[in-house]
């Protein structure tokens, strides 16, 4: 398991993939023998947060359901929108440039170059649409909740629309993802650019999983956190009223 | 049978994972139980059971286990290299030497299966679609829905759903896009039909 005394270099022999994770709270290499709680201080990092998130990334099973709720919920949501800036702004076009290179195509024939980008570009559109909707609409939602909760003030979020609304649509894209794998994998025929194909079927990995933790903290966090609130006011709002009579 | 089926029981997390991991490698179609004591153990009946020789004495061994017509193959798991102690004899139908590498553990298991009667069926691989999943794939990719499929070939909604499960199940392509993408490689249907449908 990781402490604040682990060294930041251990941390990324430990999962290279950390790197991403870090990169979203600011941390950079270039660790030379620093600890977590080193870089945590000079970066004003919550060190319980981030060590949260590093743990639940590195082990599934340990999931620090109670700890992570007890955080506020604007580190979660700048933590979940950094990494949709990750893949929006990063990964998924790396990986298009890639497919979609002319110069150097993936595959012998166009037909196949053809049906992997559109595929691909399904797929993005599809998670584009999903992101957007979280990052401008459930996101802002979650933190209307928490501030009238804490507050009493602002407007009455609950009207109409619920968290648990929000749960049903993760699936797809993840399915889409898979499909995409298998595609490469199975279906299309031995590449003409097998690096290129190598170096895609890579990132997708990453990515996939990558896109598991991140769900599991909107799933196991940040959905639970926010229905715990919303229950809360309606009670309040409920023994208001009937008080009131 | 279609499957066999495996118990565990050792009051030892090692070695109730560590023989699942070993299990899985077989691979074979088969269900492990894990036990850790005997009341979790008697609730579940299994073709072969391993049996930790700390967990139970050769004298207190259920009767589910020793007599009757679902009595299942015993295995004793020994964790030494002394040999088969004599007492456990009558009731070990095989004995497991802890102590042996992972190919001789393998080779070993598998010699107990077959001289057990049971047959060692691989796990499923891919199967071919048959020709009404083909037709009804190739329906999917041209955009029509569950509903029109089952009026166009006479059959229920149900009938393609069942359908539309196996597909993905043997193919290994779970939404419509991607179904559209293997029909097309696989030539169920072309490019042009598909434009002329979105289009």
């Amino acid at each position: 398991m990781i402490t604040e005394n682990t060294k930041m270099v251990d941390l990324v022999h430990r999962n290279y993939s950390l790197i991403s994770v870090l990169h979203r709270f600011g941390i950079a290499l270039g660790f030379e023998d620093k600890t977590i709680r080193e870089v945590c201080r000079e970066k004003d990092l919550d060190i319980r947060f981030f060590l949260e998130i590093i743990n639940s990334f590195l082990d599934h099973d340990y999931f620090p359901r109670e700890h992570l709720i007890s955080f506020p919920l604007q580190l979660i949501v700048d933590y979940l929108t950094q990494t949709h800036q990750d893949y929006l702004g990063k990964r998924i076009p790396e990986i298009e440039a890639i497919i979609s290179d002319s110069e150097n195509p993936c595959y012998e024939k166009e037909e196949h170059n053809f049906l992997l980008i559109k595929f691909f570009r399904e797929y993005k559109n599809e998670l584009i649409v999903h992101i957007r909707r979280e990052d401008e609409k459930v996101f802002p939602y979650t933190l209307q909740v928490e501030q009238y909760y804490l507050t009493g003030r602002g407007p009455d979020p609950l009207t109409g629309y619920s968290i648990m609304d929000y749960l049903q649509e993760h699936d797809d894209i993840e399915e889409k993802l898979f499909d995409l794998k298998n595609i490469i994998i199975k279906y299309l025929p031995p590449p003409r650019n097998p690096d290129a194909c190598y170096h895609v079927i890579a990132m997708l990995f990453d990515l996939e999983k990558d896109m598991q933790d991140h769900s599991r903290i909107e799933e196991k966090v940040l959905v639970p956190k926010v229905a715990l609130m919303e229950k809360s006011i309606r009670e309040q709002a409920h023994g208001d009223k009937s008080s009131g009579v | 049978m279609s499957q066999i089926s495996f118990l565990i029981f050792s009051g030892s997390y090692i070695f109730r994972t560590g023989l699942r991991s070993l299990l899985e490698e077989l691979e074979i179609t088969q269900k492990v139980y894990l036990a850790e004591d005997i009341d979790k153990a008697l609730k579940v009946q299994a073709d072969i059971l391993f049996l930790d020789t700390l967990q139970v004495s050769p004298a207190s061994l259920p009767a589910a286990w020793t007599e009757g017509p679902h009595k299942p193959v015993i295995v004793g798991l020994l964790p030494h290299t002394d040999g088969e102690p004599s007492e456990y004899r009558e009731i070990w139908d095989h004995f497991l030497d802890l102590s042996l590498t992972k190919s001789e553990l393998l080779e070993k298991i598998r010699r107990i299966i077959r001289e057990s009667g049971f047959e060692e069926h691989p796990a499923p691989r891919e199967e071919k679609l048959s020709e009404r999943e083909k037709t009804i794939l190739r329906l999917v990719a041209l955009g029509h829905t569950n509903r029109d499929i089952a009026e166009k070939l006479f059959i229920s909604t149900h009938t393609v759903i069942t359908h539309r499960k196996n597909i993905t199940r043997k193919i290994g392509i779970k939404t419509v896009s991607g179904l559209t993408v293997y029909a097309l490689l696989n030539h169920l249907v072309e490019m042009d039909e598909i434009q002329e449908q979105t289009g």
